[in-house]
């Protein structure tokens, strides 16, 4: 690691030294309006499974609150419906925001969350990670 | 002789003569049988209303001088009622009878000199309505009763009675009762008045059967024969002589409450001498029975049978005292009763004895009493006197002979002996001696004192269990009264030499005991039959037990008491037992071997059998000590040491009062309370613990391999083979957290090693709460830091358990908290390039394979670390950069680092982390994959930089496990405006909003705990 260090801290005296400025302009943001928002609310609801994997993802219903529920469990591990990551989760012009239960607590945003949420039909979700990764799922139930 | 006397006398002579003459004359004219029978006959028609019949009726006087006889032949009298077995009343072949008339004539004495009787039946009968067949005479109702039958009676004797062949019934339909005989013959050569009823005479009586019965009572004799026997009574003495009595068969039933029922075949009576003189009386003769059967019950409540009887038994008496020397000999006696089985089994029985009793009949005494059953001889001397009728005072001493146990197992009923089958015993019997004073009052049985004594040698036994046992002696003692308020019956036993052995195809069974002492006390109140309360006393100098050649125990001076005391609670049983030895020694295979020093236990319980739960049916209180324990367990690499252990439990709770366990480097002395363990039992409630743990040291390594596996049982790992993991299920099992019950631990440990680390004044509670272990506010030190845990650990199922912690590291060196927690390194990689002090706050939880491996899915968790004055690069690369980046007064240190990290589905995420340093400022954020190749994709905006006025934007991609091949692209400056506020956008506010939570909150839970501590 300190070698990566080392070279992170070379790199960043590098590029000072350039005199480039790169910093003209940041990305542009996708934001979603308020009603493919209350759309995405309902369609999500259900259980669905990440497409070349075992992970499992089960939305729960709004109700009356700004948050829902939900879990996810990855089969692959031997975690079953019940064992898993029970989150709270939202979703904002930013995305689908998703935030996991430390012992009682919702502490834990999900690493690569807000979801930018592409589509949701009744069967499929396409949505990129914070990160950049594009990822669907199907829904199983 | 003058002659005119003469003549007078031929006078009156020949006068006589002539009126002898004239009255014979006169009689064989008016009495002979042809008139005479015809004149009866018309009497009978007018004074029988059945119809009778008579062959003729003689009269005579010359041949039966000087007596008158009347010869009666072929009489019958007929008359026929419903339902009688026989229209026949009275049937008489022939009656003859001779009355002396001169004694009569002078003394008024009705004297039948002789009573002869042939071929006669009578059949009488009594129906349903009373009415008798026999009611025969048609009386006149003005003629007054008749009262001088009695004086008849008086005046009337009997001699030389001869009844030929008679047979008699009588049947009473009204009272359900019939009698009969039949061929008796009977010759009476007799002198009886029946006034006194005194005489005597000589008897030959035959009877072919004789025979009554009732409606609850029969009895049947056949072929009864008595000859040449003489009776006499003359009112005030008697005599009896019987040279020879024979009964072919006799059955008997008596009925009441109990039912009795004998049966007697062949019973012989020879020389039966019995003399009744000035009121004493004299017996002299045998009696012999072929054999006899006498049953008790209804059902068999009794039974008793013998092949043959015989009985001498010659009484003899004084004034004062009566005496028998009595032989008797009973062949094949058979004894049943219906609750025990048969007791006796065709056994030889005979006895001898000299008994006397005194005239009043209130004083036995039997002395030189020798008894034989089969091979066995019981000699003896009883006493009882009744004098005093409200007491029966008895006082015995016997001796039973010296025996073998084979002899008196061959004595057993086969009905028991079937019990012992294929059970092999022998042992020599010493004569055994039983003596006892008793009484017997209204108010039940008092026994004044007794004794006996015994021993028992060389006792082989053997079973088809293949159980064997031995030993050498047994002296046996029992005397009453004793103790302290001579109320109790005490048994004193010696035993030596005892081993017992069961050995077969799979096990081997073994244990010795060279010599053991037991003293057992018994109140009195036992003999009333009221429960019984003991105390007990043993001794066992040296016990030694094996099975299998694998488990061995051995003990030292097992000593202890025992007071059961069976009525001492309303139909409960208390048990009162004290328990100890010096030392114990035992060893199960090669899995676990240990010692002990002094091994105490009291216990105290209540037996109540109305309870279905076993402590409920105890109640039981104890109280346990062990010294000096020192255990090897198989797979534990270190001693097991219980120096002490003091505990006491009830049904409800157990109180440890100390117990100190050192285990390999650990010493954990233990005190507390374990409650609702009956309600536990039962289901009903948690098993309760509230307990305290010292010690000065304790190595976690150790004992956490101590316990995996802990709690696991064969249903889960059934479970376990069913799952379809990915993990290796043959690890170990790992420790399972006990369901329903509820324990804290109060913890206060000066030293805990861990992973090469150790921590100090590690206090706090630990607790167990149905299936949840919980490490809460553990506060302790190491040189590194201070440190407060709270963590949890369930196991709901063997391939998924789950641990939560939430632990803050207060003012420790980095290098130390990556040692300490070397996962930190691999989920923030970057912070072993900095040096100096932080604060480290971490909560998380996952879920673990069974070998307590994470399952990373379900890793979650949230750090922040904060630090200031941080250096972040060796010195000389420090100076190398300082040369043209830095003043000449930076140093090699950065003012702050706050990183806030959060981990779950396998991938960590930085949130922006800002590094200030001289006059640069640069942001540093990114996620990376924590499993597999750990792929990683980081940016670093750098927001202030002098030399170029501007931002700059680095994106650093590859994976940690390749650093060669890691991709540096200048990029996008993500988070120039993440601390402007004015320009910031909503997904840096939100990133900032992550950030906040995750440092607030965690930062919350070491204030709630420190406020806590306070």
């Amino acid at each position: 690691m300190k070698k990566i260090y080392y070279l992170l801290v070379c790199l960043m005296v590098a590029c000072t030294l350039t005199t480039f400025n790169s910093c003209s302009s940041e990305e542009e943001e996708e934001l979603i309006d308020e009603t493919t928002i209350n759309k995405y609310k309902t369609a999500i609801v259900g259980t669905w499974l990440r497409d070349g994997s075992k992970e499992y993802w089960r939305f729960d219903a709004m109700g009356s609150g700004s948050v829902a529920y939900g879990e996810n469990w990855d089969a692959d591990e031997d975690v079953h419906e019940g064992e898993g990551n029970q989150f709270q989760w939202y979703i904002n012009s930013n995305g689908l925001m998703v935030i996991y239960k430390i012992g009682d607590a919702y502490e834990d945003p999900d690493p690569e969350a807000p979801f930018t949420i592409k589509s949701i039909t009744s069967t499929k979700i396409n949505w990129v990670t914070s990160d950049g990764y594009q990822q669907s799922l199907t829904k199983v139930k | 002789m003058r002659r005119p006397v003469k003549i007078t006398l031929i006078s009156l002579c020949s006068l006589l003569a002539v009126l002898v003459i004239a009255v014979v004359a006169v009689s064989q004219i008016v009495f002979n049988k042809d008139r005479l029978t015809p004149l009866v006959k018309q009497y009978a028609a007018e004074y029988v209303t059945c119809e009778t019949q008579i062959g003729d009726i003689e009269l005579t006087f010359f041949s039966s001088f000087p007596n008158v006889a009347i010869c009666i032949n072929d009489v019958a009298i007929v008359n026929p009622m419903d339902d009688a077995p026989n229209d026949t009343v009275l049937l008489i072949k022939r009656l003859f009878a001779k009355v002396d008339v001169m004694d009569y004539l002078k003394n008024d004495q009705i004297t039948i000199t002789g009573f002869t009787l042939e071929e006669s039946q009578a059949n009488l009968f009594v129906n349903a309505d009373s009415v008798a067949n026999y009611d025969i005479v048609a009386l006149d109702d003005t003629e007054e009763t008749d009262t001088t039958s009695t004086s008849v009676l008086d005046k009337m004797s009997l001699h030389n009675i001869e009844i030929q062949n008679l047979s008699a019934s009588f049947v009473d339909l009204t009272n359900q009762m019939e009698a009969r005989c039949r061929g008796v013959n009977l010759s009476l050569d007799t002198d009886a008045s029946l006034q006194m009823l005194t005489g005597g005479g000589d008897i030959d009586l035959e009877a072919g059967e004789v025979y009554y019965s009732d409606t609850l009572n029969y009895a049947s004799i056949i072929n009864l024969k008595l000859k040449k026997s003489r009776l006499f009574y003359d009112g005030k003495d008697a005599s009896v002589n019987v040279p020879q009595l024979s009964i072919e068969s006799q059955e008997y039933l008596l009925s009441g409450d109990l039912s009795l029922l004998a049966k007697i075949w062949g019973m012989e009576l020879e020389n039966i001498d019995l003399q009744w003189k000035d009121g004493h009386p004299f017996l002299e003769g045998t009696t012999v029975l072929d054999s006899s059967e006498v049953t008790l019950g209804d059902e068999d409540l009794m039974y008793i049978s013998t092949k043959r009887v015989d009985v001498d038994m010659p009484v003899t008496s004084t004034p004062e005292l009566w005496t028998t020397h009595a032989k008797t000999a009973i062949q094949a006696l058979s004894f049943a009763m219906d609750s025990e089985g048969t007791l006796a089994d065709h056994l030889d029985v005979a006895t001898e004895f000299t008994a006397s009793t005194d005239s009043a009949f209130t004083d036995f005494v039997v002395k030189d009493m020798k008894t034989t059953v089969g091979s066995q001889r019981l000699e003896g001397y009883a006493h009882v006197n009744i004098a005093d009728t409200t007491v029966t005072k008895a006082d015995v001493d016997m001796t039973l002979g010296s025996t073998t146990l084979k002899d008196v197992l061959a004595l057993v009923p086969e009905s028991y002996s079937s019990a012992l089958k294929g059970i092999l015993m022998d042992a020599r019997l010493e004569s055994t001696q039983v003596k006892a004073d008793c009484e017997v009052r209204e108010s039940g049985f008092a026994l004044k004192n007794a004794k006996l004594k015994t021993a028992v040698h060389s006792l082989d036994y053997s079973d088809d269990t293949n159980l064997s046992a031995s030993f050498d002696d047994l002296t046996l003692g029992i005397a009453y009264p004793a103790g302290t308020r001579g109320n109790q019956i005490e048994i004193n036993s010696v035993l030596s030499g005892l081993k017992v052995e069961q050995a077969d195809d799979t096990s081997h069974l073994e244990a010795s005991i060279p010599q053991t002492t037991v003293q057992t006390l018994v109140r009195d109140d036992v003999i009333d039959g009221k429960d019984p309360r003991l105390a007990l006393k043993f001794d066992v100098e040296h016990l030694d037990a094996r099975m299998d050649d694998t488990i061995q125990v051995q003990t030292e001076n097992l000593k202890g008491s025992a007071d059961v005391d069976m009525r001492s609670i309303k139909n409960c049983i208390k048990i009162d037992t004290k328990t100890h030895l010096s030392a114990l020694t035992a060893q199960v295979g090669n899995s676990m071997n240990g010692s002990t020093g002094a091994v105490g236990l009291n216990l105290l319980a209540v037996y109540d059998e109305k309870q279905q739960d076993v402590l409920d049916m105890l109640s039981p209180e104890a109280t346990f000590t062990l010294n000096d324990g020192k255990f090897q367990v198989e797979g534990v690499p270190y001693d097991i040491l219980l120096p002490e252990v003091q505990a006491s439990f009830n049904k409800n709770q157990a109180t440890l009062s100390r117990c100190q366990l050192n285990i390999g480097n650990s010493d954990l002395g233990l005190k507390g309370v374990v409650s609702n363990i009956n309600d536990y039992l039962k289901e009903k409630a948690l098993l309760k613990g509230e307990l305290d743990l010292t010690s000065n040291c304790v190595d976690a390594d150790q004992l956490m391999d101590l316990v995996s596996g802990f709690g696991s049982d064969s249903t889960e790992v059934e479970e376990a083979s069913m799952e379809p993991i990915t993990a290796d299920t043959t690890v170990a099992d790992p420790f399972m957290v006990p369901k329903d019950v509820n324990f804290v631990v109060n913890t206060n440990v000066k030293t805990v090693t861990f992973n090469e680390n150790s921590f100090n004044d590690v206090k706090g509670l630990l607790t167990c709460d149905d299936g949840i272990l919980v490490l809460e506010q553990m506060g302790f030190t190491s040189k590194a830091a201070d440190m407060q845990l709270t963590a949890l650990y369930k196991s709901p199922r063997r391939n998924n358990l789950f641990v939560g912690w939430n632990f803050h590291l207060l003012n420790i060196d980095i290098a130390e908290m990556i040692r300490l927690v070397p996962e930190i390194d691999t989920i923030v990689p970057m912070l072993s390039s900095f040096q100096g002090k932080a604060e480290f706050h971490l909560a998380g939880e996952s879920n673990l394979f069974a070998d307590y491996s994470p399952k990373m899915s379900t890793l979650k968790a949230v750090a922040a670390i904060e630090g200031k004055d941080l250096t972040i690069l060796d010195s000389e690369t420090f100076e190398t950069i300082k040369k043209y980046l830095f003043k000449e007064s930076t140093t090699n240190k950065i003012d702050t680092l706050s990183v806030e990290l959060a981990i779950a589905r396998k991938k960590m995420t930085l949130y922006p982390m800002l590094v200030g340093w001289d006059k640069y400022e640069a942001i540093i954020a990114g996620n990376h994959t924590i499993v597999d190749a750990m792929p990683f994709n980081y940016n670093i905006s750098i927001t202030k930089c002098p030399l170029v006025g501007g931002h700059l934007g680095l994106d650093i991609k590859g994976n940690l496990d390749d650093v060669d091949n890691i991709s540096f692209k200048l990029g996008s400056c993500k988070y120039a405006n993440l601390y402007r506020p004015e320009k910031r956008n909503v997904t840096q506010s939100q990133t900032l909003e992550l950030k906040n939570l995750i440092s607030t909150s965690l930062k919350r839970m070491v204030k709630t705990e420190e406020k806590t501590e306070e």
